[in-house]
């Protein structure tokens, strides 16, 4: 008996193309992603966006900071920087890591207290800031070592930049991606409602009516972006009291960038939904699409990990224009302004899909 | 949500005159519809009145549920015409709202309750916001759910469920009522209730079209019953005038063999005006009022067939059907 239940399962799996899929591609596929990222971050593919500023403009530096451009790990931007654009760089999440070289390693001791060079990272990039900070260090031996000197542990220092308490870069990055993980499956899960809708016979019921399936779509998103905005607002909410983030400072930015976040995430869970016949479909739908944009989108593992080319595949997702926005606003402290770009990307993304998933229905009708 | 341009009554819509019973609600000519190279609807031609139940009978794949969905206007004909009130149902959506849908499935939010659910689909129709409560009291009362309205639909019985479903499709008053499978599943009691419940509401002068494969149900209530085979109407019209006009005062035969007959035996049985059935033992056709039962057996058996057992019976609306739909199929 419990062989013909085995039977049953193993023929109702090979016999269901989307629950094949989701058991022996999606594993795989997501395995790909995870392995492109640890590669290329235990590897040398690993590129960490690196701001540089030669401030001694010594013979000794220069051959420094050209070891350093070298560094295939530190992709390293060939324009000269001041300190203080390094560390405003570092602070905008435009660059990952800074080093400031500020005197000559090889001329006499800087002023009491002063390390000739500066790695300034994020804490909320802190392995960025660790991996540059090793890679300065070795770059700064070999240096020494041709010009016959003793290497000096004291000659690199870590910088935090600083502004915020320890750690909360770390929490308002993890807020951030764990909310739109969360609205993306929240959103996907509530739209398969109208799934239901259409194989109980309400959809065809409503089809006599005066709204058709646009009042249905239009009412389920309404319902998925205020669900979103309540799911985003629970997430801070323990991110402020628990771990000090300041979303009460940016009520507004953090408001409208939650609004817009939710927006996609319904947009986009209805034009998935819409399109699909069945549950199961849906089912496998967006697992396979929550998973990839989640992972390729920074809601996993953060995108500096990864490589270059996977980077810049994440802006097609909307959960690196989420990510980078609560960051910017609740993490560097940037103005209400820095959201803008992210809030009308999610948005234009959310209205998009709104469409798609209307005429998709409306097709409905006509059948 | 209020949709854009909702009216508070249908009547706004269709005019608030009272249709006299057997006055025209639908009028379906010539109704062609193409599902690509497969012709699904092939010149259908039907009138629905005010105060009278229609009975759509056939079998599976006949047609039933896209002449449904043409006259709901979700269909454009390859040819012919459909008006809804003598309106064109697509090219003036508002007419649908002279129509109400309860379709086969139980067609309501299963976690709401009878009550909500209601008022969902009353809003969802078309009535306005003020008049939502009064509407779905009316309904309460006409599908006689009163004690039962304010529990989860998920927990009512099946005859309940189908009340429910009913109801929300009369909510906004419609001219004319479509009801597919109706009283699929439920049990005797819930069948006798629904049926009397679609007979009251024919009583208040609603048009409806009864979609089933329950032929008691249909000899029961219809008014007229049409038989959609293959994508035509077959036969129309009241289902005393159909069964005199197709067997007179002939009797109702079913014979059963006791094998497969062979060709000789077969030629006798057709020679008798009998026709095969889906068993090929089991043969039925109509036996005329002066020939003895004990006669027709004899002539079979001595063509070389046993009779296993010869039924007679007066005929009925299955009869009918099953006569309807052999002559009428193309072999």
């Amino acid at each position: 008996m419990i062989q013909t239940v085995f039977r049953v399962m193993l023929l109702a799996l090979v016999r269901d193309r989307g629950a094949l899929a989701l058991a022996f591609l999606l594993p795989p596929l997501i395995f790909v992603i995870f392995a492109t990222i640890f590669a290329s971050a235990s590897g040398n593919e690993l590129e960490i966006v690196t701001a540089l500023a030669d401030e001694a403009r010594t013979p000794a530096t220069r051959k420094l900071v050209e070891t350093l451009r070298a560094n295939t790990t530190l992709r390293i931007a060939d324009e000269e920087l001041s300190g203080d654009e390094v560390r405003s760089r570092v602070k905008r999440g435009t660059a990952d890591v800074g080093v400031v070289v500020r005197g000559d390693p090889l001329a006499a001791v800087l002023a009491s207290g002063s390390a000739p060079i500066v790695v300034v990272a994020d804490p909320g990039r802190a392995i960025a800031g660790a991996i540059a900070l090793g890679q300065t260090q070795r770059a700064l031996a070999g240096l020494m070592r041709e010009a016959g000197a003793a290497p000096g542990g004291d000659l690199v220092v870590f910088e935090e930049i600083a502004g915020h308490t320890k750690g909360v870069g770390t929490i308002a990055y993890s807020a951030g991606a764990v909310a739109i993980l969360f609205l993306l499956l929240s959103a996907m899960q509530n739209a398969t409602s109208i799934i239901d809708e259409r194989q109980s016979g309400i959809v065809d019921r409503l089809l006599v009516g005066p709204g058709g399936t646009r009042v249905l779509v239009l009412g389920k998103f309404v319902f998925l972006v205020v669900l979103g905005f309540v799911q985003c607002a629970l997430i801070f909410l323990v991110a402020w009291l628990g771990y000090r983030v300041d979303v009460p400072g940016h009520i507004v930015p953090w408001a409208v960038l939650s609004c817009a976040a939710s927006v996609a995430a319904a947009g986009l869970a209805l034009a998935v939904t819409t399109a699909c016949r069945t549950r199961q479909q849906a089912h496998t739908v967006s697992s396979f699409a929550v998973l990839i944009l989640s992972a390729i989108g920074g809601s996993m593992i953060p995108r500096f990990f990864m490589p270059g080319w996977l980077q810049q595949l994440g802006w097609f997702t909307p959960n690196a224009w989420a990510i980078e926005g609560y960051h910017a606003i609740l993490w560097r402290g940037e103005p209400a302004s820095a959201i803008a770009l992210p809030a009308a990307v999610l948005t234009g993304a959310g209205a998009l899909t709104l469409v798609l998933a209307l005429v998709t229905a409306h097709r409905f009708e006509r059948t | 949500m209020a949709p854009r341009g909702v009216r508070t009554s249908v009547n706004d819509v269709v005019g608030n005159t009272t249709l006299a019973t057997g006055e025209i609600v639908a009028h379906v000519q010539g109704a062609r519809f193409d599902y690509g190279a497969s012709e699904v609807l092939k010149g259908i031609d039907l009138e629905l009145r005010a105060g009278e139940i229609y009975a759509l009978l056939g079998p599976n794949g006949a047609g039933k549920t896209t002449l449904i969905r043409a006259l709901c206007g979700r269909l454009a004909l390859a040819a012919g015409s459909i008006k809804l009130l003598g309106e064109d149902p697509r090219r003036r959506p508002e007419v649908r709202r002279a129509l109400g849908l309860a379709p086969q499935e139980s067609a309501l939010y299963p976690h709401l309750t009878a009550r909500e659910n209601l008022a969902v689909f009353a809003r969802l129709s078309g009535v306005a916001a003020s008049q939502v409560t009064a509407a779905v009291e009316r309904t309460i009362r006409q599908t006689r759910l009163e004690g039962r309205a304010d529990e989860p639909v998920r927990l009512l019985s099946g005859g309940y469920q189908r009340r429910v479903n009913i109801g929300a499709a009369v909510l906004h008053e419609p001219r004319l009522l479509v009801l597919d499978e109706p009283t699929v599943g439920v049990d005797v009691e819930a069948w006798a209730a629904l049926n009397e419940l679609i007979r009251d509401l024919r009583s208040g002068g609603l048009a409806i079209l009864l979609t089933t494969h329950d032929l008691e149900q249909a000899q029961a209530l219809a008014d007229r019953v049409g038989f959609l085979v293959s994508g035509r109407i077959a036969a129309q019209g009241a289902p005393a005038a159909l069964l005199r006009a197709a067997f007179g005062a002939d009797r109702e035969i079913v014979l059963m063999l006791a094998a497969e007959p062979g060709p000789r035996v077969v030629a006798v049985l057709r020679e008798l005006g009998l026709q095969s059935t889906q068993t090929p033992a089991v043969w039925s056709g109509s036996l005329a009022a002066d020939v003895e039962p004990s006669a027709l057996a004899k002539r079979i058996e001595a063509a070389g067939a046993h009779v296993k057992e010869l039924r007679i019976r007066e005929p009925d609306l299955a009869s009918l059907f099953f006569r309807t739909i052999n002559v009428a199929r193309p072999s």
